[in-house]
Protein backbone atom coordinates (compact mmCIF):
# COMPACT_ATOMS: atom_id res chain seq x y z
CA UNK A 1 0.00 0.00 0.00
CA UNK A 2 2.71 2.11 0.91
CA UNK A 3 4.24 1.30 -2.31
CA UNK A 4 1.68 2.22 -4.92
CA UNK A 5 0.60 5.34 -3.13
CA UNK A 6 4.18 6.60 -2.70
CA UNK A 7 4.65 5.88 -6.50
CA UNK A 8 2.54 9.06 -8.10
CA UNK A 9 3.82 10.84 -5.06
CA UNK A 10 7.31 11.07 -5.99
CA UNK A 11 5.86 12.95 -9.09
CA UNK A 12 4.28 15.32 -7.17
CA UNK A 13 4.87 18.39 -8.65
CA UNK A 14 4.54 17.12 -12.34
CA UNK A 15 1.17 15.64 -11.42
CA UNK A 16 0.19 18.73 -9.88
CA UNK A 17 1.21 21.09 -12.46
CA UNK A 18 -0.30 19.01 -15.30
CA UNK A 19 -3.54 18.16 -13.79
CA UNK A 20 -4.51 21.90 -11.92
CA UNK A 21 -4.00 25.52 -13.53
CA UNK A 22 -2.22 27.94 -11.81
CA UNK A 23 -1.83 31.46 -13.00
CA UNK A 24 1.29 32.36 -13.63
CA UNK A 25 3.15 34.82 -11.34
CA UNK A 26 5.67 37.13 -13.21
CA UNK A 27 8.88 36.20 -13.64
CA UNK A 28 11.95 37.38 -11.25
CA UNK A 29 14.18 39.70 -13.76
CA UNK A 30 17.69 40.48 -11.94
CA UNK A 31 17.90 43.84 -10.19
CA UNK A 32 13.65 44.51 -10.45
CA UNK A 33 12.99 45.33 -7.04
CA UNK A 34 10.45 43.04 -5.52
CA UNK A 35 7.22 43.74 -3.53
CA UNK A 36 7.71 44.46 0.03
CA UNK A 37 6.27 41.87 2.08
CA UNK A 38 4.24 44.69 4.27
CA UNK A 39 2.22 45.21 1.06
CA UNK A 40 1.86 41.01 0.14
CA UNK A 41 0.41 40.84 3.55
CA UNK A 42 -1.74 43.82 3.20
CA UNK A 43 -3.28 42.47 -0.31
CA UNK A 44 -3.62 38.80 1.07
CA UNK A 45 -5.58 39.83 4.07
CA UNK A 46 -8.10 42.12 1.49
CA UNK A 47 -8.62 38.76 0.08
CA UNK A 48 -10.05 37.31 3.53
CA UNK A 49 -10.85 40.30 5.45
CA UNK A 50 -10.73 39.84 9.22
CA UNK A 51 -8.43 36.99 9.08
CA UNK A 52 -4.86 36.34 10.64
CA UNK A 53 -1.63 35.20 8.31
CA UNK A 54 0.03 32.41 10.10
CA UNK A 55 2.96 31.85 7.70
CA UNK A 56 4.67 33.23 5.08
CA UNK A 57 5.88 30.11 2.15
CA UNK A 58 8.78 30.61 -0.55
CA UNK A 59 8.21 27.64 -2.44
CA UNK A 60 12.20 26.61 -3.71
CA UNK A 61 10.28 24.75 -7.17
CA UNK A 62 8.47 28.72 -7.75
CA UNK A 63 10.55 31.65 -6.86
CA UNK A 64 7.81 34.01 -8.37
CA UNK A 65 5.19 33.04 -5.67
CA UNK A 66 4.79 33.85 -2.29
CA UNK A 67 2.41 31.15 -0.20
CA UNK A 68 0.68 33.09 2.11
CA UNK A 69 -1.13 31.27 4.62
CA UNK A 70 -4.67 32.48 6.55
CA UNK A 71 -6.74 31.52 9.47
CA UNK A 72 -9.49 32.21 11.51
CA UNK A 73 -7.18 33.13 14.55
CA UNK A 74 -3.57 33.47 15.58
CA UNK A 75 -3.61 30.19 16.79
CA UNK A 76 -6.01 28.32 15.15
CA UNK A 77 -4.60 25.11 13.68
CA UNK A 78 -2.50 25.18 10.67
CA UNK A 79 -4.31 22.41 8.94
CA UNK A 80 -7.84 24.70 8.20
CA UNK A 81 -5.93 27.18 7.04
CA UNK A 82 -6.53 28.53 3.38
CA UNK A 83 -3.58 29.35 1.29
CA UNK A 84 -3.31 32.31 -0.83
CA UNK A 85 -0.60 32.23 -4.01
CA UNK A 86 0.98 35.90 -4.19
CA UNK A 87 3.09 37.59 -6.95
CA UNK A 88 6.93 38.27 -4.96
CA UNK A 89 7.07 40.84 -8.14
CA UNK A 90 4.31 43.14 -8.20
CA UNK A 91 2.62 41.85 -4.71
CA UNK A 92 -0.80 40.69 -5.98
CA UNK A 93 -2.92 38.02 -5.28
CA UNK A 94 -2.76 35.10 -7.84
CA UNK A 95 -5.22 32.07 -6.42
CA UNK A 96 -6.30 29.60 -4.04
CA UNK A 97 -5.09 26.89 -4.95
CA UNK A 98 -7.33 24.00 -3.51
CA UNK A 99 -4.58 22.16 -2.57
CA UNK A 100 -6.87 19.59 0.06
CA UNK A 101 -8.84 18.96 -3.34
CA UNK A 102 -6.11 17.49 -5.19
CA UNK A 103 -5.25 13.39 -5.59
CA UNK A 104 -2.20 14.26 -4.84
CA UNK A 105 -3.44 15.33 -1.18
CA UNK A 106 -5.58 12.81 -1.22
CA UNK A 107 -2.96 10.15 -1.85
CA UNK A 108 -0.40 12.11 0.95
CA UNK A 109 -2.84 12.04 3.45
CA UNK A 110 -3.51 7.98 2.41
CA UNK A 111 0.28 7.33 2.41
CA UNK A 112 1.03 9.19 5.63
CA UNK A 113 -2.16 7.95 8.11
CA UNK A 114 -5.14 7.02 5.86
CA UNK A 115 -7.17 9.34 7.17
CA UNK A 116 -7.00 8.25 10.28
CA UNK A 117 -4.82 11.09 11.23
CA UNK A 118 -2.47 10.25 14.62
CA UNK A 119 -3.44 6.32 14.99
CA UNK A 120 -3.09 5.91 11.44
CA UNK A 121 0.39 7.57 11.36
CA UNK A 122 1.62 5.51 14.54
CA UNK A 123 -0.10 2.61 13.03
CA UNK A 124 2.07 2.84 9.38
CA UNK A 125 5.13 4.15 11.25
CA UNK A 126 4.93 0.34 13.30
CA UNK A 127 4.31 -1.36 9.83
CA UNK A 128 7.50 0.37 8.86
CA UNK A 129 9.47 -1.08 11.47
CA UNK A 130 7.99 -4.40 10.77
CA UNK A 131 8.46 -3.86 7.27
CA UNK A 132 12.25 -3.63 7.71
CA UNK A 133 12.84 -6.14 9.60
CA UNK A 134 10.95 -8.47 7.27
CA UNK A 135 13.66 -7.17 5.02
CA UNK A 136 16.44 -7.50 6.71
CA UNK A 137 15.14 -10.99 7.32
CA UNK A 138 15.10 -11.84 3.41
CA UNK A 139 18.97 -10.76 3.42
CA UNK A 140 19.83 -13.52 6.00
CA UNK A 141 17.36 -16.22 4.05
CA UNK A 142 19.31 -15.11 0.58
CA UNK A 143 22.46 -16.80 1.22
CA UNK A 144 21.33 -20.51 1.99
CA UNK A 145 18.68 -19.61 -0.92
CA UNK A 146 21.35 -18.59 -3.29
CA UNK A 147 23.84 -21.23 -2.31
CA UNK A 148 23.69 -23.32 -5.36
CA UNK A 149 23.33 -20.26 -8.33
CA UNK A 150 25.23 -17.55 -9.60
CA UNK A 151 23.80 -13.98 -8.89
CA UNK A 152 20.90 -12.91 -11.22
CA UNK A 153 19.68 -16.54 -12.31
CA UNK A 154 16.44 -16.49 -13.06
CA UNK A 155 15.70 -20.37 -13.77
CA UNK A 156 13.74 -20.86 -17.22
CA UNK A 157 11.21 -24.43 -18.34
CA UNK A 158 11.37 -24.85 -14.22
CA UNK A 159 7.73 -24.25 -12.32
CA UNK A 160 6.49 -21.01 -12.11
CA UNK A 161 7.33 -21.12 -8.51
CA UNK A 162 10.92 -21.26 -9.15
CA UNK A 163 10.93 -18.36 -11.58
CA UNK A 164 9.19 -16.61 -8.86
CA UNK A 165 11.34 -17.33 -6.41
CA UNK A 166 14.77 -16.20 -8.81
CA UNK A 167 12.80 -12.74 -9.22
CA UNK A 168 12.01 -12.27 -5.68
CA UNK A 169 15.93 -12.99 -5.27
CA UNK A 170 17.30 -10.70 -7.53
CA UNK A 171 14.93 -7.34 -7.46
CA UNK A 172 15.32 -7.89 -4.07
CA UNK A 173 19.42 -8.10 -3.85
CA UNK A 174 19.26 -4.96 -6.31
CA UNK A 175 16.88 -2.61 -4.58
CA UNK A 176 17.84 -3.89 -0.44
CA UNK A 177 19.97 -0.36 0.08
CA UNK A 178 17.57 1.53 -1.49
CA UNK A 179 15.19 0.26 0.28
CA UNK A 180 16.28 0.42 3.95
CA UNK A 181 16.92 3.97 3.30
CA UNK A 182 13.83 5.04 1.56
CA UNK A 183 12.03 2.48 4.49
CA UNK A 184 13.90 3.72 7.61
CA UNK A 185 13.35 7.46 6.28
CA UNK A 186 9.69 7.11 6.15
CA UNK A 187 9.68 5.46 9.57
CA UNK A 188 11.34 8.56 10.84
CA UNK A 189 8.86 10.77 9.19
CA UNK A 190 6.30 9.69 11.36
CA UNK A 191 7.64 10.85 14.07
CA UNK A 192 7.65 14.34 12.37
CA UNK A 193 5.42 15.62 14.76
CA UNK A 194 6.63 14.41 17.75
CA UNK A 195 9.85 16.26 17.34
CA UNK A 196 8.56 19.48 16.46
CA UNK A 197 6.80 19.44 19.42
CA UNK A 198 10.13 18.64 21.81
CA UNK A 199 11.45 21.34 19.66
CA UNK A 200 8.85 23.59 20.70
CA UNK A 201 9.11 22.90 24.26
CA UNK A 202 12.88 22.68 24.33
CA UNK A 203 14.71 25.11 21.91
CA UNK A 204 11.57 27.32 20.91
CA UNK A 205 10.76 28.13 24.47
CA UNK A 206 14.55 28.64 25.96
CA UNK A 207 15.19 31.36 22.62
CA UNK A 208 12.07 33.01 23.65
CA UNK A 209 13.16 33.10 27.29
CA UNK A 210 10.92 35.47 29.97
CA UNK A 211 9.26 36.90 27.03
CA UNK A 212 6.83 33.30 26.83
CA UNK A 213 4.40 34.87 28.57
CA UNK A 214 3.62 37.90 26.67
CA UNK A 215 0.21 38.22 24.88
CA UNK A 216 0.31 38.94 21.06
CA UNK A 217 0.79 42.58 20.67
CA UNK A 218 -1.94 44.42 18.97
CA UNK A 219 -0.06 45.95 16.44
CA UNK A 220 2.73 44.09 14.91
CA UNK A 221 6.13 45.26 13.96
CA UNK A 222 6.07 45.06 9.68
CA UNK A 223 7.41 41.72 8.55
CA UNK A 224 9.42 43.17 5.81
CA UNK A 225 11.82 44.60 8.08
CA UNK A 226 11.66 41.46 9.80
CA UNK A 227 12.89 39.57 7.20
CA UNK A 228 15.48 42.28 6.58
CA UNK A 229 16.97 42.08 9.54
CA UNK A 230 17.18 38.20 9.85
CA UNK A 231 18.92 38.56 6.20
CA UNK A 232 21.34 40.73 8.20
CA UNK A 233 21.78 38.63 10.54
CA UNK A 234 22.32 35.32 8.30
CA UNK A 235 23.74 36.91 5.40
CA UNK A 236 24.40 33.47 3.60
CA UNK A 237 21.08 32.01 4.01
CA UNK A 238 17.80 32.32 2.46
CA UNK A 239 14.33 32.97 3.93
CA UNK A 240 12.52 29.88 3.66
CA UNK A 241 9.22 30.43 5.89
CA UNK A 242 8.23 33.49 8.32
CA UNK A 243 5.89 32.02 11.12
CA UNK A 244 3.86 34.87 12.98
CA UNK A 245 2.67 35.41 16.33
CA UNK A 246 0.88 32.83 18.19
CA UNK A 247 1.08 30.58 14.85
CA UNK A 248 2.60 26.27 15.74
CA UNK A 249 6.09 27.70 14.84
CA UNK A 250 6.66 30.92 16.98
CA UNK A 251 6.14 32.59 20.39
CA UNK A 252 2.66 34.70 20.88
CA UNK A 253 5.08 38.02 20.39
CA UNK A 254 7.71 36.81 17.68
CA UNK A 255 8.14 36.07 14.52
CA UNK A 256 9.64 33.12 13.76
CA UNK A 257 12.05 33.57 10.25
CA UNK A 258 12.98 30.06 9.09
CA UNK A 259 16.28 30.77 7.18
CA UNK A 260 17.67 28.05 5.10
CA UNK A 261 21.46 27.56 3.17
CA UNK A 262 22.27 27.98 -0.08
CA UNK A 263 23.82 24.76 -0.66
CA UNK A 264 22.11 21.71 -1.61
CA UNK A 265 22.77 19.86 2.03
CA UNK A 266 22.35 23.14 3.78
CA UNK A 267 19.41 23.93 1.86
CA UNK A 268 17.48 21.23 3.45
CA UNK A 269 19.02 22.57 6.99
CA UNK A 270 16.89 25.31 8.78
CA UNK A 271 17.53 27.86 11.23
CA UNK A 272 15.04 30.42 13.11
CA UNK A 273 15.59 33.91 13.92
CA UNK A 274 13.44 34.97 16.25
CA UNK A 275 12.02 38.64 16.02
CA UNK A 276 10.11 41.03 18.41
CA UNK A 277 6.63 41.48 16.70
CA UNK A 278 5.98 44.62 18.70
CA UNK A 279 9.37 46.66 18.06
CA UNK A 280 10.58 44.38 14.99
CA UNK A 281 14.38 44.21 17.11
CA UNK A 282 16.35 41.05 16.87
CA UNK A 283 15.76 38.31 20.02
CA UNK A 284 17.88 35.13 19.19
CA UNK A 285 18.77 32.90 16.31
CA UNK A 286 20.61 29.15 17.08
CA UNK A 287 20.90 26.46 15.12
CA UNK A 288 18.24 23.67 15.35
CA UNK A 289 18.82 20.92 17.68
CA UNK A 290 20.06 17.56 16.27
CA UNK A 291 17.27 15.45 16.27
CA UNK A 292 15.23 18.08 13.78
CA UNK A 293 18.56 18.23 11.30
CA UNK A 294 18.42 14.63 11.04
CA UNK A 295 14.82 14.63 10.69
CA UNK A 296 15.15 17.60 7.86
CA UNK A 297 18.41 15.62 6.34
CA UNK A 298 16.22 12.48 6.18
CA UNK A 299 13.26 14.07 4.00
CA UNK A 300 14.58 14.23 0.74
CA UNK A 301 16.28 11.00 1.10
CA UNK A 302 12.81 9.77 1.39
CA UNK A 303 10.90 11.71 -1.31
CA UNK A 304 13.65 10.95 -3.98
CA UNK A 305 13.53 14.97 -4.68
CA UNK A 306 16.92 16.38 -4.30
CA UNK A 307 18.78 15.38 -7.74
CA UNK A 308 16.53 16.45 -10.54
CA UNK A 309 13.75 14.29 -12.87
CA UNK A 310 16.52 11.43 -13.68
CA UNK A 311 16.94 10.95 -9.94
CA UNK A 312 13.37 10.81 -9.75
CA UNK A 313 12.72 8.07 -12.19
CA UNK A 314 15.39 5.95 -11.01
CA UNK A 315 12.85 6.25 -7.18
CA UNK A 316 10.08 5.19 -9.14
CA UNK A 317 12.20 2.01 -11.15
CA UNK A 318 13.64 1.05 -7.72
CA UNK A 319 9.82 1.52 -6.07
CA UNK A 320 8.42 -0.55 -8.77
CA UNK A 321 11.05 -3.34 -8.36
CA UNK A 322 9.90 -3.04 -4.75
CA UNK A 323 6.52 -4.00 -5.20
CA UNK A 324 7.19 -6.79 -7.51
CA UNK A 325 9.03 -8.27 -4.54
CA UNK A 326 6.80 -7.59 -2.25
CA UNK A 327 4.14 -9.32 -4.50
CA UNK A 328 6.32 -12.55 -5.50
CA UNK A 329 7.56 -12.67 -1.48
CA UNK A 330 3.46 -12.83 -0.63
CA UNK A 331 2.69 -15.70 -3.58
CA UNK A 332 5.25 -17.47 -2.05
CA UNK A 333 4.94 -17.62 1.53
CA UNK A 334 1.27 -18.45 0.64
CA UNK A 335 2.38 -21.39 -1.70
CA UNK A 336 5.09 -22.27 0.66
CA UNK A 337 2.36 -22.46 3.62
CA UNK A 338 0.11 -24.83 1.42
CA UNK A 339 3.23 -26.68 0.22
CA UNK A 340 4.38 -27.29 3.58
CA UNK A 341 3.65 -30.79 3.57
CA UNK A 342 4.72 -31.63 0.27
CA UNK A 343 8.41 -30.66 0.96
CA UNK A 344 8.70 -27.09 -0.53
CA UNK A 345 12.39 -26.81 -0.87
CA UNK A 346 11.74 -30.32 -3.84
CA UNK A 347 10.03 -27.15 -5.66
CA UNK A 348 12.01 -24.22 -5.26
CA UNK A 349 14.87 -26.29 -6.56
CA UNK A 350 17.23 -24.99 -3.68
CA UNK A 351 18.25 -26.50 -0.45
CA UNK A 352 16.75 -25.26 2.51
CA UNK A 353 19.29 -24.65 5.69
CA UNK A 354 17.14 -24.06 8.87
CA UNK A 355 14.23 -22.55 8.57
CA UNK A 356 13.73 -20.07 5.81
CA UNK B 1 30.91 -20.32 6.36
CA UNK B 2 33.52 -21.95 4.30
CA UNK B 3 33.41 -23.88 1.06
CA UNK B 4 30.47 -26.47 1.99
CA UNK B 5 29.95 -29.26 -1.07
CA UNK B 6 30.73 -29.36 -4.57
CA UNK B 7 28.82 -26.69 -6.75
CA UNK B 8 27.99 -24.58 -3.81
CA UNK B 9 29.57 -20.97 -3.31
CA UNK B 10 30.88 -19.69 -0.21
CA UNK B 11 29.10 -17.02 1.80
CA UNK B 12 31.54 -14.49 0.31
CA UNK B 13 30.46 -15.86 -3.46
CA UNK B 14 26.55 -15.67 -2.85
CA UNK B 15 26.66 -11.95 -1.09
CA UNK B 16 29.27 -10.78 -3.34
CA UNK B 17 27.25 -8.77 -5.69
CA UNK B 18 24.74 -7.71 -3.67
CA UNK B 19 27.21 -5.86 -1.42
CA UNK B 20 28.82 -4.15 -4.31
CA UNK B 21 25.38 -3.11 -5.86
CA UNK B 22 24.63 -1.78 -2.06
CA UNK B 23 28.03 0.02 -2.09
CA UNK B 24 26.88 1.64 -5.36
CA UNK B 25 23.80 2.45 -4.28
CA UNK B 26 25.10 4.20 -1.21
CA UNK B 27 27.11 6.53 -3.36
CA UNK B 28 24.45 7.40 -5.63
CA UNK B 29 21.88 8.30 -2.69
CA UNK B 30 24.47 10.29 -0.98
CA UNK B 31 26.07 12.21 -3.69
CA UNK B 32 22.65 13.90 -5.17
CA UNK B 33 22.75 15.42 -1.81
CA UNK B 34 26.28 16.77 -2.28
CA UNK B 35 26.03 18.91 -4.91
CA UNK B 36 24.41 19.64 -8.33
CA UNK B 37 25.59 19.15 -12.29
CA UNK B 38 28.20 16.85 -11.71
CA UNK B 39 27.09 15.48 -8.24
CA UNK B 40 23.83 15.12 -9.72
CA UNK B 41 24.56 12.92 -13.09
CA UNK B 42 26.86 10.98 -10.91
CA UNK B 43 23.77 10.33 -8.80
CA UNK B 44 22.03 9.30 -11.47
CA UNK B 45 24.59 6.51 -13.10
CA UNK B 46 25.14 5.14 -9.73
CA UNK B 47 21.56 5.20 -8.41
CA UNK B 48 20.72 3.89 -12.04
CA UNK B 49 22.79 1.18 -11.86
CA UNK B 50 21.32 -1.41 -10.13
CA UNK B 51 17.89 -0.55 -11.51
CA UNK B 52 19.36 -1.25 -14.90
CA UNK B 53 21.02 -4.68 -13.35
CA UNK B 54 17.47 -5.68 -12.30
CA UNK B 55 16.38 -5.05 -15.63
CA UNK B 56 19.15 -6.55 -17.24
CA UNK B 57 18.58 -9.94 -15.43
CA UNK B 58 14.62 -9.98 -16.01
CA UNK B 59 14.93 -8.87 -19.74
CA UNK B 60 17.08 -11.84 -20.33
CA UNK B 61 14.57 -14.73 -18.96
CA UNK B 62 12.39 -13.13 -21.61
Amino acid sequence: MLCITGLPLIFHHEIDEFLYEETKATAIIPGRPLASLDVIEKNALAVLPGAFIQFLLWDRDEPEALLVSIAKSPDADFRDNRDLRMDVTTGAYLDEPDIRGRLTYVLLRLHTEMFLGLPGKLFLGVMGVLFLIAVVSGVVVYGPAMRKMSFGTIRKGRSKLAKWFDVHNLLGAVTILWVLVVGSTGVLNTCADLLIKAWQYGQLAEMVGEHGGRPRPAKLASVEAAVATARARLPNMTPSFVAYPGSVFSSRSHYAIFMRGNEPVTSRLLKPVLIDASDGSFTDTRDMPWYVQTLLLSQPLHFGDYGGTPLKIVWAVLDVFTIMVLVTGLYLSGKRRSARVRRPERVLGVERVGEA
Amino acid sequence: MPRTRQGTHTVWAVYRWPVVIAAISALGLTFALLGDGFWDAASWLLLGSPALVGLHFLARRA
